[in-house]
């Protein structure tokens, strides 16, 4: 593969454990669904990763990590706005969050997202819409190719 | 065997005898009962039920009987129309409305891409619309974005089936109830939502003595009141009943082990998932007492014959999919499927919400096809004669999920088909908001609530009006014929989806029209050769067979078929990968998976037995809010009521909306009955009166969901919040927290004033007055005190309906 998709994973990666931190706290069923998603997410991104350091890597390697990573990160932002809406009507408990936090945590994860969807772009451009969109989900696809 | 006896229903307003008796069938709920509609002078003027379906044996309920009064409302929609500059709906042509809303398709597609175009539909259509809706939306428009309110009723049913069996269709029939020993209704209200499936289920009852009946809700409803089991467990803890009785089933060391080895995979793991719930916790979660459970556990551990059905109570609350999903491996591990009297039956609201689900209109492709297996689309694309590149690819989203795209200024067209999401969808006012700033299409008989949404309403032909194939709870397949015309101006659903087609230009792959068929059995034939060698298999079916044979269950494979009124008779699931309808999604968060990992689970051809690990409500009472707050149906009414609030006798049985609350609550509150309370939630408020009663349980609220007028604080969908199943991504209506307030004016006691003549002035009762204040002796009252006096009281008495006549 000729673009940098082990940087980005990192990049993902490293956001996706400083969510994972933040959360930690909280007990909402909200944040039991959203941690399991990025742990997921966690565990698909060292498999790639993994796969990226050992050399030459082909989409078959990928496929199957590639297709949970999105398919899971797919859940996680529903279940962050979700959450979100919850903290502001009742929250859980005595586990609210700040909104400084809520902030923050809306920031990585829009840039987990912005990272998949250009990796989505680099995979479309590299293996062609007949493939990609059988486990790319589409809206982390260009937007000119939807299908 | 279905009803003994026939018992011909009728209500017909008619001057001298009527011109002719139309074959249908009825348009409302999912029961699907056999009718004949009356017509005179081209006007479609009553009903009378059929009384050689074998589905009523001519019994219609009370929704059924009085339907066709709307068809003659004098507010029918007459000619489509238009906001002008001025914000104002005025009457337009045809030609204009049709050319708006393709114009506004096609600058959406231009400006936004093909995601930013949405249809979203209904569960009362037929099945010659949704196929449509289907080919339309996925070949030419290409979007992702197709629902339809059957997100809100049967999608848990759809993915509650495609988990544990690879494909839809609801193993068991209404026949198999005619069978069972024992019947459980799950969060199933069948009394109010099917009336006449009940009456069929209780006239064995009287006969025969069986089924033994367990009704789970936790409310004390009309089916509630005459089970032989009634299981009242607290708000969201369906999931926590089903584990419960499933690892008591393992520690009786009662689990059919042949049949799981032969027939399934995952055991181990869903047994895992169960273990530790033992009756005490099982009891302190559900708020069942354990004598209650053990009695459960007795009947469902050992009864020869089940099925259990399930609706709302099931499908909108927490853990909506795991819940049904947990029945099915209940079913699977007793060996009780595919058996005489025994299976899952996961049912609908909606008259035809699973032809929906079969058409493709919401979710996967027509037939039961899998969007994410690209030998599916090959498939399709051949069978459309379109580049299958062209196809959109991948899991469905639901219409939370375009709520939100549409927030995000990524959705430019929204058409809204048969629904009245401004009543019916959770947290309204989010979705007002929502559609308030999207080109919205509304096709609908009658200005509803989302007419103040609109940019273009289009009027449509009704039930009675026009010709199509249904689907009903139990795979059968029905047709209703065309009784009278619409009135002047009115065009059918089909017909018009047929001419956004023609207007789109959509081509297939040679260049011509993709929708070529102009009649809806022309249609249906076309989808017919679309299921061939499907789950749905409905190659032997005709229009003509379907009337002569009062409706057929498919798969019905030839036309020597007359249908099959039990699937997986021979423990053969649709779960090898090639056939599955989709890959399936993780169990607890709901994410989709691949091919890969569905081979991985090595089903071929063996149901799935999978994990339920408990996860509590979303929302739960507080200090701030300490109520549950729950909704669901009344007898009396259909949905947002665009039908039953212009049937004068449904009407006048249930003219307001109402708050249930519990005697113990009321009295603690001072809450009167009638009073006018104020119930709030995060999301807003609502007004109406109490009716005390025990039929909810102490620290739940119940609000019927069918009223929702824009200008009165009446709609159970203030209150409610927008979170949704995993899984299914039904939004989960059943558990909100709420608080209650009293709206009272003070009143200073004067001297000489009897608490009697202070009744009498606000129009109440001393009893009533006494109440609300908490007082218990008449000489509490004294010159100068401030006693509280109800704003408002509203006397709600609701018609009782009498299920078994």
């Amino acid at each position: 593969m000729s673009y940098q998709f082990e940087e980005l994973f990192a990049d993902i990666q490293k956001d996706n454990r400083k969510v994972l931190d933040d959360i930690e706290p909280f007990e909402h069923p909200l944040v039991v669904l959203l941690r399991k998603c990025l742990e997921e997410q966690e565990y698909m991104l060292d498999r790639l990763i993994e796969e990226f350091e050992e050399g030459k890597t082909e989409l078959k390697d990928i496929k199957t990590n590639c297709s949970a990573l999105f398919h899971a990160n797919q859940k996680v932002n529903p279940y962050f706005a979700e959450w979100k809406r919850a903290t502001g009507w009742i929250g859980y408990k005595d586990d609210t969050p700040s909104e400084e936090l809520m902030k923050s945590l809306e920031e990585r994860l829009d840039e987990m997202q912005d990272d998949l969807i250009e990796i989505a772009a680099k995979l479309d451009e590299e293996y062609g819409e007949s493939t990609t969109k059988y486990f790319i989900p589409t809206f982390y696809l260009p937007e000119e190719r939807v299908n | 065997m279905t009803f003994k006896n026939e018992r011909i229903d009728q209500n017909v307003y008619s001057q001298g005898e009527v011109d002719k008796w139309v074959y249908s069938t009825c348009g409302l709920c999912s029961v699907g009962c056999g009718l004949y509609v009356a017509v005179k002078d081209d006007k479609v003027v009553g009903v009378k039920g059929n009384g050689d379906d074998p589905i009523n044996r001519g019994r219609l309920g009370p929704k059924g009987e009085n339907q066709w009064h709307a068809n003659n409302a004098p507010d029918r929609l007459k000619t489509p129309m238009i906001r002008n500059a001025s914000g104002e709906l005025e009457p337009a042509s045809w030609e204009d409305a049709m050319q708006l809303v393709v114009d506004k398709a096609k600058q959406s597609l231009e400006e936004k891409g093909r995601n930013s175009v949405s249809i979203y539909s209904t569960g009362q259509g037929f099945f010659e619309d949704y196929y449509t809706i289907a080919k339309v939306g996925r070949a030419g428009l290409q979007t992702h974005l197709l629902d339809a309110n059957t997100r809100l009723c049967t999608a848990t049913v759809e993915f509650a089936l495609l988990q544990s069996f690879g494909a839809d269709g609801t193993p068991a029939s209404f026949d198999d109830i005619d069978e069972a020993d024992t019947l459980m209704l799950f969060g199933h209200n069948v009394a109010e939502s099917g009336t006449v499936l009940f009456e069929r289920i209780m006239e064995r009852k009287v006969r025969t003595g069986k089924p033994y009946i367990i009704a789970v809700d936790p409310r004390k409803t009309l089916t509630a009141r005459e089970a032989d089991l009634h299981l009242q467990l607290k708000p969201g803890s369906n999931l926590p009943l089903m584990n419960g009785l499933i690892n008591e089933l393992i520690e009786q060391d009662k689990v059919d082990k042949d049949f799981v080895q032969a027939h399934t995979v995952g055991y181990e793991k869903m047994k895992e998932s169960v273990k530790g719930w033992t009756l005490e916790k099982t009891s302190e979660s559900t708020g069942i007492p354990e004598d209650q459970l053990k009695e459960f556990y007795r009947v469902m551990c050992d009864t020869p014959s089940l099925v259990s059905t399930t609706l709302q109570g099931a499908f909108q609350s927490a853990e909506a999919t795991k819940a049904c999903v947990a029945i099915n491996n209940f079913h699977l591990i007793r060996g009780l499927i595919g058996k005489p009297g025994c299976g899952p039956l996961h049912t609908a609201g909606q008259p035809s919400s699973s032809a929906n689900r079969t058409a493709g209109g919401v979710g996967t492709y027509p037939a039961h096809r899998n969007p994410t297996n690209p030998v599916h689309m090959k498939e399709m694309a051949q069978l459309w004669n379109v580049d299958q590149d062209s196809l959109p690819a991948g899991p469905e989203k639901g219409i939370e999920e375009i709520i939100t795209h549409i927030e995000k200024e990524e959705v430019g067209f929204f058409w809204n088909i048969g629904t009245n999401p401004l009543v019916s969808l959770p947290n309204r006012n989010r979705i007002k908001k929502a559609l308030d700033n999207v080109f919205v299409v509304v096709q609908d008989p009658f200005l509803t609530e989302t007419s103040a949404v609109a940019d273009v309403i289009l009027p449509v032909a009704m039930w009675g009006e026009k010709e199509g194939t249904m689907e009903n709870a139990d795979r059968t397949v029905t047709i209703s014929r065309k009784a009278a015309e619409p009135p002047e101006g009115v065009r059918s659903d089909f017909e018009i989806l047929v001419d956004f087609a023609r207007r789109m230009e959509f081509k297939d792959r040679d260049g011509q029209p993709l929708v070529d068929y102009s009649t809806p059995e022309e249609c249906f034939e076309e989808f017919k050769g679309i299921t061939k060698g499907r789950p749905c298999d409905m190659t032997g079916i005709t229009y003509e067979r379907l009337e002569k044979l009062n409706g057929m269950r498919w798969p019905v494979p030839d036309e020597k078929s007359t249908g099959t009124p039990r699937l997986y008779s021979d423990f053969k699931f649709h779960t090898k990968v090639d056939d599955v309808q989709v890959f399936g999604k993780d169990q607890f968060t709901g994410r989709a998976l691949s091919k890969e990992e569905f081979q991985e689970i090595g089903a071929e051809g063996r149901a799935i037995l999978h994990e339920t690990y408990h996860l509590p409500p979303f929302e739960q009472p507080n200090d701030q809010y300490p109520m549950w707050l729950t909704t669901g149906r009344s007898v009396w009414h259909w949905h947002t009521r665009t039908k039953t609030a212009r049937a004068p006798m449904l009407h006048m049985a249930a003219p307001n909306n109402y708050v249930e609350i519990h005697t113990e609550d009321a009295r603690e509150l001072g809450i009167v009955q009638g009073e006018v309370i104020r119930i709030s939630s995060p999301r807003g408020e609502i007004e109406v009166p109490a009716r005390i009663g025990e039929t909810v349980q102490k620290g739940l609220l119940f609000v019927p969901f069918h009223f929702g007028n824009l200008e009165k604080k009446e709609s159970a969908n203030n209150l409610t919040n927008d979170f949704v199943d995993p899984i299914s991504k039904q939004p989960t209506y059943k558990q909100s927290a709420c608080k209650i307030e009293k709206i009272r004016n003070a009143h200073e006691v004067k001297a000489d004033e009897s608490l009697e003549e202070i009744a009498s002035h606000y129009g109440m009762t001393a009893k009533e007055l006494r109440a609300a204040n908490n007082l218990s002796a008449p000489y509490e009252i004294e010159m100068g005190t401030t006693i509280e006096v109800p704003a408002s009281v509203i006397n709600t008495p609701i018609q009782p309906y009498i299920p078994q006549r």
